[in-house]
């Protein structure tokens, strides 16, 4: 049974990968959350890139880097419209999320926080949301705040409102979990914030690759995502930033392309965003990254999500049917991602089972370690979907736990 | 029993099965036979770095022979551990130190694991072997 609006057959043959056996079985995928994997069309232009039009990019004059300037300047707007962006000048390049995130901690936290200050996180942030704040803190004398979650993963607002006050300058927060897949309702977050005068940071990385984001709807100061769970390649990021703050910020990180002029006495900055790119960036990548979200505009959104959710309804279900399986994070609002446990079975031991099955999940803390600790458990499996996910392959994998089930018990 | 000795007859039961599934079976009733460690012995000191999971390998010495104790959270560890133990309990630390063993590869387990877990399973050696050198009078 498949959703009659996506013709899953006819996407996957767009994903190559898709199509090989793992220690004799066909490759299920379902580590969609760690990356994603990539179409024909993203991994014939990093082919294009390299054969035609390869040239550091900005300063050259030849044809060739005035070609790869101008797809590394196309691929700016690509993501300024995907993400509704006002200007081209609010997108930054970085290597990822968590680059994204350390640069606003560095860039803003460390020059505007002073002792005291507060930053409020969320007690289900990945590890890029929670360490570049402890640095900051440490070196500033602020203050990490965190506001708790429930037992089905969702967070508390009460407890939300109570922390967003006078003292907060700095609202981060993880837009849809990484181990849980949570949707979280940063709307109302965002109101708190923006209501007590505080600066917001959205990690979207989980977000863009399940739903639309729209940045001017939402009214967040920064978001930040990473292109190869979106389809693109590893090794690039985006970080938005509304402009008027952009231009506030001091530069990060120094070298090539950020300055204007440099003389040993003094040097002055370019502005945003090549203020923050500083040296050659990612050009093949960042290029090959906008042919990844051209693919994603070409898709029907509506049937998408569509078939997410069915697939999330139907392995929510199937699982259940597993003696003594447990879903870690049951959240009204919830991406296609599903933590769980085996009472009494390491997800170590069972990931091992599943790999030999050809099944592709993810084991142990996501990192995440503060929520696996909250739920007291070392660790879950994760099965995380993408549209090109099939029912099939659930079916598959539910076998295949039974499977570990009778092997471990 | 030599150290080589034990080896083959590790190899030769494992020759028994045929595909990775009946394996790790045997691997795992292995670990089923390990006796649990006691709680005030799963202590940081004890822990196997480069495990995936939480290992602990502790040992003592008679005067002659050493003997091992460990434990692991999850099952194949747990079953790898027991295996090794069983290899080297009740050997001489200097025939510990020095054994080259070749059960790992020749009974088929290193060809089912992953790099991580054959690296987890390298760091476990490693230390039981460290334990071993800790008897040895210069």
């Amino acid at each position: 049974m498949s959703s009659s609006l996506f013709d899953v057959a006819l996407i996957r043959k767009d994903f190559p990968i898709l199509h090989q056996e793992v220690n004799g079985s066909p490759l299920v995928y379902f580590d969609n959350g760690a990356t994603s994997q990539k179409p024909q069309q993203v991994i014939d232009a990093m082919v294009k890139y390299y054969s035609t039009y390869n040239a550091n990019i900005h300063r050259g004059v030849h044809h060739l880097s005035q070609v790869a300037t101008s797809a590394y300047e196309q691929a700016r707007e690509e993501v300024r419209a995907f993400l509704n962006a006002r200007k081209t000048e609010e997108i930054i390049f970085t290597r990822g999320t968590t680059e994204g995130i350390n640069l606003v901690a560095q860039s803003w936290g460390r020059n505007y926080l002073k002792p005291g200050d507060e930053i409020v996180v969320t007690a289900m942030e990945h590890h890029a949301n929670i360490v570049p704040w402890q640095l900051v803190c440490e070196q500033t004398g602020a203050i990490l705040k965190v506001i708790p979650m429930d037992q089905n993963g969702e967070l508390i607002l009460e407890e939300a409102e109570k922390l967003i006050g006078l003292r907060t300058r700095m609202v981060s927060i993880i837009h849809v979990s990484n181990a849980l897949g949570t949707i979280n309702p940063v709307r109302q977050i965002l109101e708190m914030a923006r209501k007590s005068g505080a600066m917001t940071l959205i990690d979207g990385a989980q977000a863009v690759p399940h739903f639309s984001v729209d940045v001017q709807e939402l009214d967040c100061d920064f978001y930040v995502f990473s292109a190869h769970k979106i389809l693109g390649p590893t090794g690039v990021g985006i970080l938005y930033g509304k402009q008027q703050l952009l231009d506030q910020l001091p530069p990060w990180q120094g070298g090539g392309d950020m300055i204007r002029t440099v003389t040993f006495e003094k040097t002055t900055y370019n502005d945003s965003p090549l203020k923050f790119e500083a040296g050659t960036p990612n050009i093949s990548g960042v290029i090959v990254m906008a042919e990844g979200i051209r693919y994603w505009n070409a898709l029907d959104h509506a049937a998408v999500q569509e078939h997410e959710q069915h697939l999330l309804t139907y392995a929510t279900g199937r699982l259940k049917e597993i003696n003594g399986l447990k879903i870690i994070g049951e959240a009204r609002e919830k991406v296609a991602v599903i933590s769980f446990i085996i009472e009494g079975l390491h997800p170590y031991d069972i990931g091992f089972i599943l790999d030999k099955k050809g099944i592709a999940l993810r084991t142990g803390h996501h990192c995440a370690q503060p929520v696996m600790e909250f739920f007291g458990i070392p660790g879950t499996l994760r099965a995380s979907f993408s549209f090109y996910n099939t029912t099939t392959e659930i079916d598959h994998m539910v076998d295949a736990l039974l499977v570990a089930q009778r092997m471990l018990q | 029993m030599s150290i080589t000795a034990k080896e083959a007859e590790i190899i030769e039961e494992m020759d028994l099965f045929g595909d990775w599934q009946e394996k790790f079976g045997y691997v795992i009733d292995h670990g089923k036979a390990l006796p649990a460690m006691e709680d005030a012995l799963r202590v940081d000191e004890n822990i196997v770095h480069g495990c995936q999971n939480k290992v602990y390998i502790v040992s003592a010495f008679d005067g002659t022979l050493v003997h091992y104790t460990a434990d692991s959270e999850a099952q194949i560890p747990r079953g790898l551990l027991s295996m090794l133990i069983r290899v080297f309990e009740n050997e001489k630390p200097e025939d510990i130190l020095t054994a080259d063993l070749q059960f790992i590869d020749k009974a088929g387990i290193r060809d089912n694991l992953s790099m991580q877990r054959s690296n987890g399973l390298e760091a476990m050696i490693r230390r039981m072997k460290m334990e071993a050198a800790k008897y040895i009078k210069n």
